[in-house]
Parts: structure tokens; C-alpha cells; sequence
């Protein structure tokens, strides 16, 4: 290598005009436009003509590319022979030009040019959609149609010397290409490169440069692979059986996708790389597609592009037309951290956020010259982001030297557009800001990302080194990298940890997969996680692992922990749109304050995918739904989410629930009930989804329990809210030695740095315990046995019958309740990540809604459970008392000599009539019902000077 | 090599004396310090998210003028110098593959001024420079007078600030080339390496928009990076155990006093309070339990007088003491438009602009810096939406001791910190969470304040108090079992006590309060105990390990 290096100099080979291409990068357009500029006679030139040449332009740019071929293309069908005088002239003159004016300031930097205008160019652009230059077909060894040359995505050239040896490989092809400069290629070949490693030119022609590649096998290999693999393959390669393999999937699997392809119009074939991998004959061509993208995509198109042709004789393809291979799923997904050098020019997958994306760029494909003296005109291809302008004219009788202008439209353009991916916060390490990769997109692959989106890029890795001024020859010892994009795997509906149910396919005419079932890869994490499924004390080790701080509350974590995991949505048959049965699941804990509450709710808030935590004491209704701000830049009016919307798909945690407002509180009737959020605010007129589950904790109204009140009664909270909760827990602090001493011992050990307590006890990592809920939530969805549904519904009448029990009409237990017990099942089974919910989970569901039931149900005057307690907020026995006390009232005051009396008095006759004291609000409410009987009326507003009017009724 | 082996010790000193002669690279030298010189400086890690540079080992490069050509190492270098150029058509050649290896080196962007250090330490790492000699100092690359606006509005937008650039903002590009060598976020770094410095003329309007921030910025290849951590992070007790000069002068008990009545000035004369106050300098978050922070003390101190001066006098009380502090006014007109408590990836991002990275925080700052919340200066009034951010931002970091960053698009990412916060407030502190410790005046001490007599005003005292601080908080918590005892003991019996008194029963918030108060003054014993052995003192009577002090907080803050 040295002893090339130090030839160059004096005597420039063939192959040295080739490298300043090699690792050129397709480059924004802008570059061109910049280059342009500097060519400032080209551009009066090339607008002077607009308007005469657009129509030519668009019509036939394949003229251009296939008959008049440019020096770049005639130097890359010329091997490295040394017979090609124009490419050696060129270098030679290039390399006495002024900086300014050298094609070198074609290029520039990447990043920084995403919003350059090119002007004129645009309009061009969109017209040709799929474009197609090329002077020599890089797979020009194709046998089967050697005369096609067929179009070829310019960005997937990277290596001018492997360009050279393919084209030398196929004397067709450069003979086709053969205009200005006849070459013959084998005596080329043989010539420069004696002191390659291959030595052969025989053997040249047929390997990819440098390795040990041959391109007739790859071919071979791919077109095998193409016309045999079936799905078979697939399913026997992954399972290592074949017992499963059905009859359809012996057909040949590329030839269906081909036929739709044609059917449908589709120019691009998604490549399942994993079929790649899975067909034994084909394993290498694999190797190699990772190894040599660029080699072997323009093969593998070449490839696809005969075969469809020859099945489809009648297929509409354009002469210049070519389909093109899209490989995703290469089975090894990088973070964009571990990228490094060695990457450069292979094929990657990484993940990311976009984070923004350019406006679409027209990337100059091919750039038309004309002689100012002569009027020949000579086509450029754009190699990589360069243009080589020709210095001298091309016309033998002309030889005019700097008289090429550029006609701008008739140039060609594509689109392109420079996106910006970003590291997901889950990838980056600790101490660490996420990282960006600049990606370029192509044509078909142009705003298929958005901002925002999670996706999956399937692409070449990239080198171009960085000039130090736009302006200047000179470049730095740097490269900046990017990814060619070739194909995009939107993850969105993985990542957000949202229920696959509820989700609404996207909209989008981009189709990312070859529509073969996808198998998931079996991952590191995802074997962790079965492998935590599969423990017997998994319900008791993920409960505990809830808040470890938090000490004791087993049936409170438990039912927080099946909260997490949330039932199945349920759909009616039938049409989209159809009104859905909510599987989420509510928890609303009431209790002393210094029980944790909070704490609790902040674990929870850590693990939910989605977990937004808000305090009802400071929250306002439109902190909670969603609010509509001005823009400060750009005056514009802005939706923005509140916490409920932001939790869609997750837990809502709200904190000091009974201390919202009463506004505030109406709208969760519509969220908890509907599960969506209207907005009608500034001229935006929408509805929200608000599919989210809400634990909210409320403190008693007189901040303690009062065990000798009810649960409603406690709690500032209307019935009809609190009814929505599937889970109602009490939290009482009950006075215990023994558990205090528990709970100073596990906080004073996490002090301890030996920490004897903690390590006795195994927790899951948080990072864990939110994979598994994902997990669960995105693939399990149990469906109930007979045997669960049997045990539903006797349980359901059971609980029923209990209340009637005794003829004394309490209500225990309600469809409401029966729901609940139906999600509660089903989180139980995604739980333990079952795809049907068995009786073990009906009976946990069921000893859950007891325990809740037994909590907060409980009339404390009967000591039974009356459900009637948490929907209207009276209990039965309650309820008769209260008749008792009406008739009572109403008959004292109908007993009054006088028609109106004060409050007070009232209140202390009444009491001193009923044995038990009343209370004051008790009084209120019977006289209210009163009020609503029509036999009184009440004026005044405190009960200081409250007034009670006897009305005159027949009674 | 033989004088290493005999005498290391004499060895390493000439090193360090070596290491001394390297000039520091700062704002004010900047502009004399040649091209390609060996600098050094310290310097504070704010954004490392930018990724990789690849770069050829070697490459063949020209000249300017003869068009000689010579193969040149690439290492430690951006770009040749002049008046060797690299051409492109060479580098293009190194990814023709076959011969030339690839080396990566990735950039971090540092703040070549430490945020948050404060003045002595400023001046103990380097030569104090005037605000005349910063006017005059280039800190960037970029040339002529676009150029110069172009690189205060990229660093504006990149530092958070609104509208001027601070005059000692200075950042520089520290490129390291080793794996190991990765610096972290927030990393305090001290690094040795060759400066570059090639200007960059921007003549052109159109050309604004090529350059990204990180072009216009020096750079420092590292050739030694040496993090900062622990008791290094004190410039005076980073190269030894105990500074010789300052062994003599230990008595802790003393010291310890010191320290006190140095706060206690500034605290209208709470000596209780100062305790606290010291305590708290001793701390830093030990481990984490799950998001939990083991060792973390936020301090609230409240019915602070409503004037400016308290929170500010106490800070620079404070800032005395420790390396790095900060004071923060919370007015509405800072937390509207002037702050970005939590660092951002796409602010003000629209696709016209260059790419500025992570957009910098507040509360970025080095590890164990002490934050002065003055939340007196809040008045009433309307919080804009970048205001309850900035709030929300703020309220996180204090109760979770975690800083969020924003990456765009809803997505966020939470770091661990370790910053001490001391809200300074009138009522009660609007974060929750706190050790809130109302402050009693006491006029005695305080008419001594008055007088000034109780500052530390001898400048070896004061940096052997600095060096305790340091110690003392490096140290490893340990809880004696008998002091857990007797803290379990005495939960349960408040706990029952309070039950049959009606009041409000401590969830373990206290205890937790507790135990970390009793740790903190473990801390505080031992490391007069054992530290200064040499020293040969006694160690004074004990500062009271005993859960008194923390029995003394909870009857202060019954509304914890």
C-alpha cells in the first residue's frame, strides 16, 4: 500500500480519479446549489433556458444517462486500465485549477446544510420520482438481460472501485456506455492492478474489489433464493421442526410478493433479512449484504428486476426502471453508541427518535453541460455529492477548454431529505447525553418519518470528511458519519407501552414489512422475563417490588399490581368505532394521612409505562385534561396535553383526590366512564383519548377515620365517583407495636450499609418489573375459559345471594362489581402472562374485590358488606333509620302549634325526641328530603339563621 | 527511569511541578496561547451527546505553496497545520479501505469556567482574571463581525441565557481520544492537552447557517484527563491527604466552632440552625434504593425575613466554605423568561437553525454543589408556561435529587444529582419533602454578626475548614447498632405517643429525618476522630451524636 501511495504523484493511474468518489456521501443539494454559485456563469446559463428544456428534460432523461455518457461514467465502466486518457486529463487538469473552481467545493459538510434552497430545481425534482441514470449498469455481469441498463439508487455507490471491476466484469454493459471514449475494458483490467492483491483479470472481474466476493455466485445465490425460499424455510430454520409447516407454506413465498408487487404497483420489495438468513443456500449472500451493502444491493436489484420482468412480460416497467431491495430485520439492532469505524460502509440497524427532519431537498442526480462555443452538450452523473464539472468539451472538433455551463433545468433531480435520529433515553447510559445520527432519506423513503416517531433504521453507515471551510480545497482529518437510508421501522406502538387494542393503525401508504408473520426475535431481556414469569412466587415477589420502602399494604400492592397489568379491552363485533368496554382498572385508596399513601402512588407513577402523578389540591381541570396556549414564537395556538390526555394507555396517579375541586372532579366522570376528554376551548373543537387508569388517594374528611361512620361518609367524595373505582382500599392506621417496630427497622435499614434486611429480601429492579408489564400488556391477551366463567358467575350470585340473605334487601354485590372481577381476572392472567384466565385467577380477583369490599363496604352499624354504601352513599339499614327519622321529623313539625320555626330549636326538639344523637349534617339531610316532599321550606343560609317554614298542605 | 524507581516520591514532584508550568487555558489566555500549544485547565462537562469523530491514523498531506507531499499522523489534530493541507481526494482515499486504520475520538462540549465555583476556588485553579482582560478576550474561533454574532447567539441559545452571553462564559471542545477516557455528564474534569485554534471567517450571510456552535469553539485534544471527584473536586485538598500547612493548625472542635459561628452570623444568630447548616455541608447522597436517596438532606429554613440580603449573605457565608454554590432568586421574571432550570434537546429547535445540542440547564452543575433557593423573593403573580416548567423542574430535583432532561417530543430521561439544597423561605417551603427548620433569631449572636466578629477572617483557618468539610463529607456513613437501637426505639414510642395525643403520626419521613441527621453527625465525629490522628489532638468533647439534635428538629418542624 505504501509503495501506492508514493506512485500517485508522479504517475496518476486510473484508478486515482476513482478514489476522490469512494467515500463522497450523497450530499444535500444544496451543495450543488453552492457550487453552482461559484460557477456563476453556469447558472445565468442554465436559467437563460427554463422554460425551453423543462419538458425535454423530464421526458428523457434515459437519453442522457444510456447514450451520452459522462466522463465520471465512462471512467467507472473503464477498469483500472490505463488506456482511459479522459479520466487521467481530467485528474490533470483539475488538479491546476484555482481551489475555488474545483469540483470539490461540491461537497461540504452534511449537517448543516438542511435548508440550502436550491432554486429552480424542485419543480424537476417531483417529476421524476424514480430516477434513473445510470451510464453503466453496476450489475452489468447480468446474463439473463445484458443490455438493460437499469436504474440504480446513485447513493448506494459508494465504491468507485468496485464499480469499475463490475463493470469490467460485463463487456456488454460497457460498451453500451461507451459514447465519447470507447474503451475496451479486459485490456483495462488487466493493466493498473498488478499490485492488487488479485492478480488474475480474470479473476478480477468476477470478485468484488478487495474481497473475496464473486459477484456470479451472489447473483446466483440471491436469485435462488428469490425463486425457491418458502416460508417453510423460515419456520424450520427458527423452530428447528418441521412438524408445524403447513402445505401453503411450501409455496415458493418471493413469488407471491412478487405478483403483489406487480399487482399493486409496488417498485420497492421489503427483504426480510431473516428468510436471507434462514435459506441455507443463501447464508453468505447474507454475510455479504451485511459486509458489502453497497455491492450487493445494486446486485440484488439487478436481480429482481429480471426475474420480475421475466415472469411478467406484460409488466409496466419503464425501460430505465428498476425495483429496488429494501433488507430490514438483519437480527442485530446497534445503539447508536457502539457505532464506530469499523461500521463504516456496512449495513446497520439502529433505533431511534427522530428528532427533525428537513424539508425535502432536490438532490441533483444529474447535472447537463453545455459547451458555450460548440453547443454539445455532456451529461454528469452526481457521484456521491460531487459533480465532476468537465473542464474541456467533449466534441472531438471543439476541445474547447472551462467552456462547459451548466443547464440547470435539464438536469435531473431527486428527492432527499436530511433526518436527525436521536437516542432513545432507555439506550443511553448513565452519565450520558443521547446521541444523534444524521440519517439521509431517498425518494420513496422521503417524509416517511416524522418528528417523533420511534423507528427502526435499516441502513448504510456512512464516512465523508468534514471541509474545513465551504470555500477551501482543503478538507479536515475528520469524518462525519450518517446513515443512507434504506429502509424505516416505525416502533412507535412497542416503545409507548400502549395496549396493541387500542391502537389505531396508522395511516400511511408506506409499507414496511413483507407482510410475512413476524416472528420476534427472542431477546435478552424477553428471556428474563419469561424467565421471571415462570416463578412460582411471581404474584408475591412483583407486589412486593412495588415500593420497597413501603412496608406491609399486601392487598393494597396486589391490587396496584393488577392496576399496572389492567384488563383486556373489550370491542363490540362489528364496525370500527364501535363503542368499547373499558378494561382499565381504578384504585382509589382512602386513609389516614402517614400510611404511605403518597409514597405508594409515587412507586407507581415510577413503574406505569405512561405513569403521569398530579395532586388534586393543585391541579385545575384544565391542568388535567388539556389546555390550548399561544405559541411564543410563533403566535400560534398550540393543544397542549394535560395529565390525563399524557396518560393515555397508562396510570394516572392523583394524589389528595378529595381535595379537587368540584369542577375538576366532573370531568373524570366523563374519563372514567367514556375514557375521553372534550375540548372546547379557542375555536379547538376536538375529543381526546383518555384511555387510562386512574389510583388516586383521598385522606378522610376530618383527616382521621372515623370507624364509626361509613366509607362515603368519611370521605369528601360524590357516590357516583367513587362507584367507578373497581378497587376501594381503606388504609388504616391501626395501632401495632409490632409493625411499628417493622417498619423503623426496614427504614433504618436502608441506612445500614451492610444492609442485612434488604438483602434477605429479592426485589425486582425497577428497570425489570416496567419491561415485564410491557411485555405483558403488549402480548398477552387472555381469553376466559369456561371453567373461569363458570366460577364469574357463580360467584357473582353468591355474593348476591348473601345480601338477600335474610330478607333484608342489601345489596352486596353489582354487575359493576362483576366487571371488575372480569379485569381483574384478566391482569391477574397477563400477570403470569397467560393467554387464558383460569380459575386460579378468578379466585385472586375475587379474593381481592372481598378484600376491598371488606374494607370499605362494610356498613359499620350492621357490620355487613352493602354495596349500597359506596353507590348512594347510604346503607340499608341506614336507609330504614333515616325513614324512621323523616316520618319522625315530619311529624314533630307537623305537631308545632307554630308555622315557622328556627333551626336551632328544631334541631334540639328533634334530638331530644330520637334516642340516639343525630348529627348535624344528618338533620340537614332529612330536612332536605323534607324540603323535596313539599311539606317544608327552609330560608337562610347558616344554620344560625336557618328558618324552617311549615307549608300549608293538606296532610 | 532509575531516579522513578529510587525516589518516586521527588519524581511525582517534579511532575506536579511540570504539570504546574503548563499555562491554563482560559478566556483571558486564550488569544495568546498559540496554535498547537500543550495547555491545560478545568473544565466542567456539559453536553457529551455529540457523536463520534472518525479520523485516518495517517494520511498523506501537501503543501500550501510547493505542493510537497508527506505522510502525517492524524492523532491529536482536527485538521493539519498550516501550511500543510489535507486534500480531499487523500481522505477520500483512506475509506477506499484496504490501508488505512480508522482511530475514533469523540468531542464533549465543557465549560471552560466551572458554573456554580465559587471565587476562592475560581482562584486557587487558576490566575484571577479582570472583567477588562475578559472583555478584551476572544472566546471563540470565528472571525469578523458576523462571525462573532453568530457565536453569541449559537452560545446564548446553547447556555439558556436570554439575551447577552455572561463575559466569563468560555467553553471549549475537549476531544478525547481514548475509550477510556470518556468524560461523563457533569464530570468536573482537569484535562492536559494540545490546543487548536484555526479561525474560521465567516464573510458570507448565507454562510451562517454551515456552522454548527462546535466549529466556532477551540479545541483541546486531552492527552491526560483526570476526573475530579470526591475530595479532589476541592482544589485544596485534591493533591493530598491533609495539606501539609494546614495539619498544625486541626483542632476539629475548633474548626468545628468556626464553621458555626461563621454560619450562625449570617442566620440571624440561630446556632441550631448553623448546626444544621453544617450538617448539611457534610452530606452527599451515599446510595440509592431504587429512586430513593440514601443521604440526602434538602434543608428548608424558614420564617426567613422577606429581604434580599438574608438568603444572599447567607450564601456568600456559605460559598466560603465549599467549592461550588449557587444562589437562586426564584422571582417570576427568572423563572418566566430568564432560566431553564432542566436541560433540553430541542430548544428553540426548528429546522433553519444549527444544531446546538443539549441545551444547557441551571442545575447543571458539579457534584455536591450547594444551592440557595431564596424563595422569598416569589411574589404573587402569573407563572407562564416556561415558568411552571422551570417550577416542576426545580420541585423534581429537590425532592428526588434527579434532573430531568427534556429530549423533545414528550420524552424525557431522568439523571441522578447530587446537589444541596437549602430553601430559604418565610413560611413554610412550597417544595415538599424538606428538614424545614424555622429559624429563631437570637439577638445576641446576631448583634456579634453585626459586628462581623464571628466570619472567619484568618485565610488558614478558613481553608483548614474547607478541607474538613471535604473530608468529613467524603467519609463513609456508618450507623452504629446502637444508635440504630436507639432510634427504632424511639419511632415506636413517638409513634404510640403520638396516637394517644391525636396527632398526626409520623409515616417515617421523621425517622428517615432522623436517621440522617444522626448519621451526618456520626460522620462529623469520626472524621475528627480519625482523619487527624495525625494530628495528635484529642478529639473534643463529642457534637452530640445523639438523636437529640434530630428530636430538637422534629419539635421545630411539627408541620414536616
Amino acid at each position: 500500500m505504501e509503495s501506492e501511495h508514493e506512485d500517485q504523484p508522479q504517475q496518476p493511474q486510473p484508478q486515482q480519479p476513482q478514489q476522490p468518489q469512494q467515500p463522497a456521501a450523497p450530499q444535500p443539494s444544496g451543495t450543488t446549489g453552492t457550487s453552482l454559485g461559484s460557477g456563476a456563469a453556469a447558472t445565468s446559463q442554465g436559467s437563460g433556458n427554463t422554460g425551453s428544456s423543462l419538458p425535454f428534460a423530464a421526458s428523457s432523461p434515459l437519453r442522457f444517462s444510456s447514450e451520452v455518457s459522462s466522463p465520471v461514467s465512462q471512467r467507472r465502466a473503464a477498469p483500472a486500465g490505463g488506456a482511459p486518457a479522459t479520466p487521467a486529463a481530467v485528474r490533470t487538469a483539475q488538479a491546476h485549477r484555482p481551489p475555488f473552481s474545483s469540483p470539490m467545493a461540491l461537497t461540504s459538510d452534511i449537517g448543516t446544510n438542511m435548508s440550502t434552497p436550491l432554486a429552480g430545481g424542485s419543480s424537476l425534482g417531483t417529476q421524476h420520482f424514480t430516477p434513473l441514470f445510470s451510464g453503466t449498469p453496476g450489475s452489468g455481469t447480468s446474463r439473463s438481460q445484458p443490455g438493460t441498463p437499469r436504474g440504480r439508487r446513485s447513493f448506494i455507490r459508494s465504491s468507485g472501485a468496485l464499480e469499475r471491476y463490475l463493470a469490467a466484469a460485463s463487456p456488454a454493459a460497457a460498451s453500451l456506455s461507451g459514447a465519447p471514449l470507447p474503451t475496451d475494458p479486459v485490456t483495462e483490467a488487466a493493466a493498473p492492478s498488478t499490485d492488487e492483491p488479485m492478480t488474475d483479470p480474470s479473476e478480477v472481474r468476477r470478485l468484488i474489489w478487495g474481497t473475496t466476493v464473486s459477484i456470479d455466485d451472489s447473483m446466483a445465490m440471491f436469485r435462488d433464493f428469490l425463486l425457491n425460499f418458502t416460508a417453510a424455510h423460515r419456520i424450520e430454520h427458527e423452530t428447528g421442526s418441521v412438524g408445524t409447516i403447513t402445505d401453503a407454506d411450501r409455496v415458493p413465498f418471493y413469488l407471491r410478493l412478487l405478483q403483489k408487487m406487480r399487482d399493486t404497483q409496488q417498485r420497492n420489495m421489503n427483504l426480510d433479512c431473516a428468510n436471507l438468513a434462514a435459506y441455507r443456500p443463501s447464508r453468505r449472500l447474507f454475510d455479504q449484504l451485511i459486509r458489502y451493502p453497497q455491492e450487493i444491493i445494486p446486485l440484488m436489484d439487478h436481480v429482481l428486476t429480471n426475474i420480475f420482468l421475466d415472469k411478467f412480460e406484460d409488466a409496466q416497467l419503464g425501460p430505465s426502471e428498476s425495483l429496488y431491495v429494501r433488507p430490514y430485520n438483519i437480527g442485530r439492532s446497534v445503539n447508536m453508541r457502539e457505532l464506530n469505524p469499523s461500521d463504516i460502509d456496512q449495513l446497520v440497524t439502529v433505533k431511534g427518535l427522530v428528532i427533525r427532519t428537513s424539508p425535502v431537498l432536490p438532490d441533483m442526480k444529474i447535472a447537463f453541460f453545455r459547451c458555450t462555443s460548440c453547443g454539445s452538450s455532456v451529461e454528469v452523473e452526481n457521484d456521491r455529492g460531487q459533480v465532476k464539472e468537465p473542464t474541456v468539451c467533449a466534441f472531438n472538433e471543439c476541445k474547447l477548454k472551462n467552456s462547459m455551463r451548466l443547464v440547470h433545468n435539464r438536469c435531473v433531480f431527486a428527492d432527499k431529505q436530511i433526518c436527525k435520529l436521536q437516542e432513545t433515553p432507555d439506550q443511553t447510559p448513565d452519565g450520558q447525553t443521547p446521541y444523534t445520527v444524521s440519517m439521509c432519506a431517498y425518494e420513496d423513503l422521503v417524509d416517511v418519518c416524522k418528528p417523533g416517531d420511534r423507528v427502526e433504521i435499516t441502513g448504510i453507515f456512512r464516512g465523508v470528511p468534514v471541509r474545513a471551510n465551504p470555500r477551501r480545497r482543503a478538507v479536515k482529518a475528520l469524518f462525519k458519519t450518517y446513515l443512507d437510508v434504506l429502509h424505516v421501522m416505525r416502533t412507535n406502538k412497542k416503545r409507548l407501552g400502549l395496549d396493541a387494542s387500542i391502537e389505531v393503525p396508522m395511516e400511511s401508504g408506506y409499507d414496511e414489512t413483507d407482510q410475512v408473520e413476524d416472528v420476534s426475535q427472542q431477546d435478552a431481556a424477553q428471556e428474563e422475563i419469561l424467565r421471571l414469569a415462570g416463578r412460582s412466587d411471581l404474584y408475591e415477589l412483583l407486589s412486593r417490588s412495588i415500593a420497597p420502602s413501603i412496608f406491609g399494604m399486601e392487598d393494597v400492592k396486589k391490587g396496584v399490581l393488577l392496576q399496572l397489568f389492567g384488563g383486556s379491552n373489550k370491542f363490540s363485533s362489528g364496525a370500527d368505532g364501535a363503542p368499547r368496554i373499558r378494561g382499565d382498572i381504578n384504585v382509589l385508596l382512602v386513609g389516614d394521612p402517614g400510611v404511605s399513601k403518597s409514597q405508594l402512588l409515587q412507586a407507581v407513577h415510577k413503574l406505569a409505562p405512561r405513569g403521569i402523578y398530579t395532586s388534586g389540591k393543585g391541579s385545575s381541570a384544565v391542568g388535567l385534561t388539556a389546555y390550548v396556549t399561544r405559541d411564543p414564537e410563533s403566535r400560534q395556538l398550540v393543544l397542549e396535553s394535560g395529565a390525563l390526555v399524557l396518560s393515555d394507555g397508562g396510570v394516572c396517579c392523583i394524589d389528595e383526590f378529595d381535595k379537587m375541586s368540584d369542577y375538576t372532579r366532573s370531568v373524570l366522570h366523563e374519563v372514567m366512564e367514556q375514557q375521553t376528554i372534550s375540548v372546547a376551548k379557542a375555536g379547538i373543537i376536538t375529543t381526546l383519548n383518555a384511555r387510562t387508569s386512574i389510583l388516586a388517594c383521598a385522606n378522610p374528611i376530618n383527616s382521621k377515620f372515623d370507624v364509626s361512620l361509613s366509607v362515603p361518609e368519611n370521605v369528601n367524595l360524590p357516590p357516583p365517583l367513587m362507584s367507578r373505582f373497581d378497587l376501594l382500599y381503606l388504609l388504616l392506621d391501626k395501632p401495632n407495636e409490632q409493625n411499628d417496630r417493622y417498619l423503623a427497622k426496614h427504614l433504618v435499614g436502608l441506612y445500614l450499609s451492610d444492609r442485612p434486611q434488604l438483602s434477605a429480601t429479592e426485589f425486582v429492579p425497577v428497570e425489570l418489573f416496567t419491561k415485564y408489564i410491557n411485555y405483558a400488556k403488549r402480548e398477552i391477551n387472555p381469553v376466559i375459559t369456561e371453567q373461569a366463567g363458570q366460577a364469574l358467575v357463580n360467584f357473582y350470585v353468591s355474593m348476591r345471594k348473601a345480601g338477600s340473605q335474610g330478607g333484608s334487601n342489601v345489596v352486596t354485590f353489582t354487575t359493576r362489581q362483576l366487571e371488575s372481577m372480569i379485569r381483574l381476572s384478566e391482569a391477574h392472567a397477563k400477570m403470569r402472562l397467560s393467554t387464558a384466565v383460569e380459575l386460579t385467577d378468578v379466585i385472586e380477583a375475587n379474593r381481592l374485590v372481598l378484600a376491598a369490599l371488606q374494607t370499605a363496604a362494610i356498613d359499620p352499624r350492621t357490620g355487613r358488606i352493602d354495596l349500597d354504601l359506596v353507590v348512594t352513599g347510604i346503607s340499608a339499614s341506614e336507609r330504614r333509620a333515616r325513614h324512621d327519622k323523616l316520618a319522625a321529623l315530619r311529624e314533630m313539625l307537623q305537631g308545632l302549634d307554630k308555622a315557622a320555626v328556627r333551626w336551632a330549636e328544631a334541631y334540639r326538639l328533634f334530638q331530644s325526641q330520637s334516642g340516639p344523637r343525630v348529627s348535624e349534617n344528618e338533620f340537614n339531610s332529612v330536612l332536605n328530603d323534607l324540603v323535596d316532599e313539599g311539606a317544608i321550606r327552609i330560608a337562610g343560609r347558616t344554620n344560625a339563621d336557618k328558618i324552617i317554614h311549615r307549608l300549608q298542605r293538606a296532610v | 527511569m532509575d531516579t522513578l524507581i529510587e525516589r518516586p516520591l521527588d519524581a511525582i514532584q517534579d511532575l506536579l511541578a511540570a504539570h504546574a508550568k503548563i499555562p491554563v487555558l482560559s478566556k483571558a489566555t486564550q488569544a495568546a496561547l498559540p496554535d498547537r500549544s500543550l495547555v491545560r485547565l478545568r473544565c466542567f462537562v456539559q453536553d457529551n451527546g455529540l457523536s463520534f469523530e472518525a479520523f485516518p491514523l495517517e494520511c498523506n498531506v501537501h503543501h500550501a505553496s510547493t505542493g510537497e507531499q508527506l505522510r502525517m499522523r492524524m492523532m491529536y489534530m482536527d485538521a493539519p497545520q498550516h501550511p500543510w493541507e489535507l486534500h480531499f481526494d487523500d481522505a477520500a482515499a483512506a475509506t477506499a479501505g484496504a490501508g488505512t486504520t480508522f482511530g475514533e475520538k469523540h468531542p464533549h462540549f465543557c465549560l471552560g469556567t466551572v458554573p456554580a465555583e465559587t471565587p476562592w476556588a475560581r482562584g486557587l485553579g487558576a490566575a484571577p482574571t479582570t472583567d477588562d482582560e475578559l472583555a478584551g478576550a476572544m472566546a471563540h474561533l470565528a472571525v469578523g463581525e458576523r462571525g462573532a454574532a453568530l457565536f453569541e447567539k449559537l452560545m446564548a441559545r446553547k447556555l439558556g441565557c436570554g439575551g447577552s452571553l455572561p463575559s466569563e462564559a468560555h467553553a471549549v471542545v475537549v476531544k478525547t481520544y481514548a475509550e477510556t477516557d470518556q468524560l461523563r455528564l457533569h464530570d468536573v474534569v482537569e484535562v492536559v492537552g494540545i490546543l487548536e485554534k484555526q479561525p474560521v471567517e465567516i464573510a458570507d450571510e448565507d454562510d451562517l447557517a454551515d456552522y454548527s456552535l462546535f466549529e466556532l469553539l477551540p479545541r483541546v485534544h486531552a492527552l491526560l484527563v483526570e476526573k475530579l471527584e470526591g475530595v479532589k473536586i476541592n482544589p485544596l485538598t485534591r493533591r493530598s491527604a491533609i495539606p501539609g500547612s494546614l495539619s498544625s493548625a486541626f483542632d476539629v472542635a475548633a474548626l468545628r466552632e468556626a464553621a458555626i459561628s461563621h454560619i450562625q452570623s449570617s442566620l440571624l444568630g440561630d446556632r441550631l440552625a448553623a448546626e444544621y447548616m453544617l450538617l448539611q455541608l457534610f452530606s452527599r447522597i451515599t446510595s440509592r434504593m431504587s429512586y430513593f436517596p440514601v443521604g440526602y438532606f434538602p434543608l428548608n429554613l424558614c420564617r426567613a425575613p422577606r429581604s434580599a440580603g438574608f438568603a444572599s449573605n447567607l450564601a456568600s457565608a456559605l460559598f466560603e466554605l465549599v467549592p461550588h454554590g449557587h444562589l437562586l432568586p426564584m422571582t417570576l421574571g427568572k423563572l418566566n423568561s430568564e432560566l431553564w432550570i432542566s436541560p433540553d434537546q430541542t430548544r428553540n429547535a426548528s429546522s433553519a437553525d444549527s444544531d446546538i445540542g443539549l441545551g444547557a440547564g441551571l442545575l447543571q452543575m458539579p457534584t455536591g454543589t450547594v444551592v440557595v433557593v431564596d424563595e422569598t423573593q416569589l411574589a404573587t403573580g402569573t407563572l407562564v408556561d416556561r415558568g411552571v416548567r422551570n417550577l416542576q423542574a426545580l420541585r423534581n430535583t429537590i425532592q428526588n435529587a434527579q434532573l430531568m432532561f427534556d429530549l423533545g417530543f414528550g420524552s424525557t430521561m431522568e439523571r441522578p444529582v447530587d446537589l444541596r439544597f437549602v430553601v430559604v423561605s418565610e413560611g413554610k417551603s412550597m417544595f415538599p419533602d424538606l428538614c424545614t427548620l424555622p429559624l429563631e433569631a437570637d439577638p445576641d449572636a446576631a448583634s456579634d454578626a453585626a459586628a462581623g466578629a464571628s466570619a472567619i477572617r484568618d485565610p488558614a483557618t478558613l481553608d483548614a475548614v474547607r478541607a474538613l468539610i471535604e473530608f468529613a463529607k467524603a467519609g463513609n456513613p456508618v450507623l452504629s447498632s446502637e444508635m440504630e437501637q436507639r432510634i427504632s426505639a424511639e419511632f415506636v414510642d413517638t409513634r404510640a405517643a403520638q396516637r394517644a395525643s391525636n396527632q398526626v403520626v409520623d409515616d417515617g419521613s421523621q425517622l428517615l429525618l432522623r436517621l440522617n441527621v444522626a448519621q451526618l453527625l456520626e460522620d462529623a465525629r469520626r472524621a475528627r476522630l480519625e482523619r487527624l490522628r495525625t494530628s495528635s489532638q484529642a478529639a473534643g468533647p463529642k457534637p452530640a451524636p445523639d438523636p437529640a439534635a434530630g428530636a430538637a428538629a422534629q419539635a421545630r418542624s411539627p408541620s414536616r
